[in-house]
């Protein structure tokens, strides 16, 4: 059950948030970890088995911290780290390259349970003693499934107690309606536009086709997954939590190393923390440095996805940002304007590479998207941009409009909160409008 | 108002339940294809919703068209012995029928399709986008009916919009194609025979002298035919059936694409399509070429 579903939002959240504001206090967080299983068990139904590997990281976690917690020399304190760490990323690379279907969210649990072990560890936080509040940490169905990636710092004081209020409410209630809008009306539409070339397949695609489609992809991947964050943030606020930023107007940025530190922060702060600083960083020389990147970028490839295409999207990475670490990123920032042009390009490069899972296909597409590494054997329909422009530009815009503060602007209770409320009501009907109309599901909408 | 979104959504939400339908499709789960779906059974004229309201509409529109018939024959006839056109009066002279005019066997697969139309879906515009049809017209869009066909205007030949009936007023066909009928399949079967039905014999009227070619609608992939309650190959079948027995009613032709495009199994094969319902760009042209090979 995504969050953008009639089920979801009509259904599941106006029964869980009754049952949440009707029970006295300190049967809330209950009320939270009970409404939370039932989404991962709706969620997954006809597997049983992923509810209760979920339980089991939970659990793993819960033990390893204690366990930690409890040893007395240095030797048993690891070996209690090892074992959880092993558990946990073993099971994740058993389903992510052995079996066809991952359980749903299982690469943003396991990295919250490896952060809260590995914290635990370093003794930056104490072992939490309550397997209850361990659980409630691992199953919080707002980010559950597609993040943020929470630190147990960041929220076990609000595990244990939180401010709930009518403002916070509000506050959450138009995150989520932002984040919503995002998904329903750029994202699931930039996606169609995306699948139509796809549909006509890469070889008959003009090459202003060609980069519509693929900047249509990347505004799709943004309001996607930042649509999701935001409707994570919105109903953890709503419950009186506060989520981190997941994201921070990524695609304005002048360079990679840039556009990293403002797209999917909280992954990219795992692997600053749990990995490329461990090793040393940047602090031991060039060469480290190198290597150290180098781990960071393989390991980010492979955690998005079990296919070739991933380690070359993550080695791309890898080669622009020590580029741009030798000096290129101050010429990037000083002429802000060659910035933009540059992380136009690279950004779209990139998510291609990200999108197309076979390396025949992925040649086939660099050739239509310039056109002198080679000519299509195929029929092409030269119209065919200005086609699907029609039909998709007012959602490109939107997206193209959004890519600032503008959505952030909307979701804060400020000066203009009236007319930004007005903005947010139509959003919403139009969102509830066309899941309505089935057009988020291409099965659904279509018309031959 | 401190808490305006609140305040505003509340209001708005209470109000979509009171006064709109909202509440059912809410309430029943039930999104818009499901609703019209559900309520298909009953016959279009007593579901509800936005489609089926169409029909009272299309059904006035058939019949002020037939009264209309005897004009628009007249003025195909006023075309082809009068008319300044000089394509038409060249190539196929008002006297003799342009399918015995033309050997078919000797028309080269560049010039076959020149005088044609094609009407149709989504499918036939992929035809005319990707395959070399030649000088033909096509009257097709994305999402066509035959609920609807007489009613919606579309661009043909750079002409500016026409309805149907002005395309046949203007202009005399050697051949006529026609696949419709996928779109259809929500609606009640025999009300959507019954308007191909009436297609069919309004274009008989319209141009007496067209070859008039029914061509059965392209299957979808089997995946796509497994999971759609809707979409599947069995109900095409169904339709194409009803088709295949107005053809022979009607004494005229009748081809069947999925010959080509088969996988063995009754599907649309996996290869050729990447969104299970629509041929991929390059193989538009094997279709069109199969037409060709497969006249006579």
């Amino acid at each position: 059950m995504v969050f953008s579903s009639m089920n979801f939002i009509f259904r599941f959240l106006p029964l869980f948030l009754a049952v949440y504001f009707l029970v006295p206090n300190r049967f809330r967080n209950w009320v939270l970890l009970g409404g939370s299983l039932c989404f991962y068990a709706y969620g997954t139904l006809g597997h049983p088995l992923y509810t209760a590997l979920l339980l089991l990281s939970g659990a793993a976690a819960y033990l390893t911290g204690l366990g930690i917690d409890r040893s007395a020399g240095a030797r048993g304190r690891r070996l209690c780290l090892l074992a959880g760490l092993g558990y946990s990323l073993s099971l994740l690379a058993f389903f992510k390259y052995l079996q066809p279907v991952m359980p749903l969210g299982i690469s943003f649990y396991t990295f919250q349970v490896c952060s809260y072990m590995i914290d635990v560890y370093r003794g930056t936080i104490c072992a939490e003693q309550s397997p209850f509040r361990m659980m409630m940490y691992v199953c919080m169905f707002p980010q559950l499934l597609s993040g943020p990636l929470i630190r147990y710092q960041a929220v076990s004081g609000e595990l244990k107690g939180r401010h709930h209020s009518l403002a916070g409410f509000e506050e959450g209630l138009r995150i989520f309606t932002a984040g919503l809008g995002m998904k329903v009306l750029i994202a699931n539409q930039a996606g169609n536009l995306w699948n139509q070339t796809r549909t006509i397949g890469f070889e008959s695609i003009s090459t202003p086709m060609a980069w519509l489609g693929l900047a249509a992809y990347a505004l799709q991947i943004y309001y996607d997954f930042y649509g999701y964050s935001l409707m994570a943030s919105g109903i953890g606020r709503m419950l009186g939590f506060h989520f981190p930023d997941n994201f921070r107007q990524p695609y304005l940025s002048v360079s990679m190393t840039e556009f990293w530190r403002r797209w999917h922060i909280t992954l990219g702060a795992w692997f600053r923390d749990y990995v490329y600083i461990p090793l040393g960083g940047s602090r031991e020389g060039k060469g480290k440095t190198i290597r150290n990147l180098f781990v960071v970028w393989l390991l980010t490839g492979i955690w998005h996805g079990g296919s070739w295409n991933f380690l070359l999207w993550g080695g791309l990475l890898f080669v622009l940002i020590v580029i741009e670490k030798q000096g290129f990123i101050r010429i990037l920032e000083r002429y802000r304007i060659l910035g933009h042009l540059y992380m136009a390009f690279w950004i779209l490069i990139s998510w291609l590479i990200f999108a197309v899972k076979e390396l025949p296909m992925l040649w086939i597409y660099l050739t239509r998207l310039f056109p002198f590494l080679g000519s299509s054997s195929a029929a092409v329909f030269a119209g065919d941009y200005l086609k699907y422009g029609k039909a998709y530009g007012i959602s490109l815009l939107l997206g193209l409009i959004c890519i600032g503060t503008l959505p952030e602007k909307l979701g804060r209770r400020g000066k203009h909160s009236g007319l930004t409320a007005a903005v947010l009501v139509v959003i919403f009907w139009a969102s509830v409008y066309c899941l309505w109309k089935g057009m988020d599901n291409p099965f659904l909408y279509f018309s031959f | 108002m401190k808490y305006p979104y609140l305040i505003m959504l509340g209001l708005s939400l209470c109000a979509a339940f009171v006064f709109t339908p909202a509440r059912q499709a809410i309430l029943q789960e039930k999104n818009a294809d499901k609703t019209f779906t559900a309520s298909a059974p009953l016959g279009p004229h007593k579901a509800s919703g936005e489609k089926p309201s169409d029909t009272p509409d299309t059904t006035e529109t058939m019949n002020t068209s037939e009264d209309a018939i005897g004009d628009a024959s007249e003025g195909a006839s006023e075309n082809v012995s009068g008319n300044t056109s000089e394509n038409i009066s060249e190539e196929t002279p008002a006297e003799s029928h342009p399918e015995e005019a033309e050997e078919p066997s000797e028309v080269s697969r560049e010039h076959y399709f020149d005088n044609a139309l094609f009407i149709g879906d989504s499918r036939t515009v992929g035809l005319f986008e990707y395959a070399d049809m030649g000088t033909a017209d096509v009257f097709a869009d994305s999402g066509m009916s035959l609920y609807k066909v007489m009613d919606v205007k579309l661009p043909v030949g750079g002409e500016g919009e026409k309805t149907l009936e002005e395309i046949l007023a203007d202009k005399q066909y050697s051949r006529i194609y026609l696949m419709l009928g996928i779109n259809e399949l929500g609606y009640d079967q025999n009300e959507t025979v019954g308007k191909y039905q009436e297609l069919v014999e309004y274009l008989m009227q319209a141009q007496p002298q067209a070859q008039i070619i029914l061509e059965t609608n392209m299957h979808v992939s089997k995946k796509r035919s497994a999971g759609d309650p809707i979409y599947n190959n069995a109900n095409i079948d169904a339709f194409n059936d009803c088709i295949r027995d107005i053809a022979s009613k009607e004494g005229l032709d009748c081809i069947d694409i999925n010959e080509r495009f088969d996988d063995g199994e009754g599907n649309l094969a996996e290869e050729y399509t990447a969104d299970d319902a629509h041929l991929m760009g390059k193989y538009y042209t094997e279709w069109a070429d199969w037409i060709y090979e497969s006249r006579g």
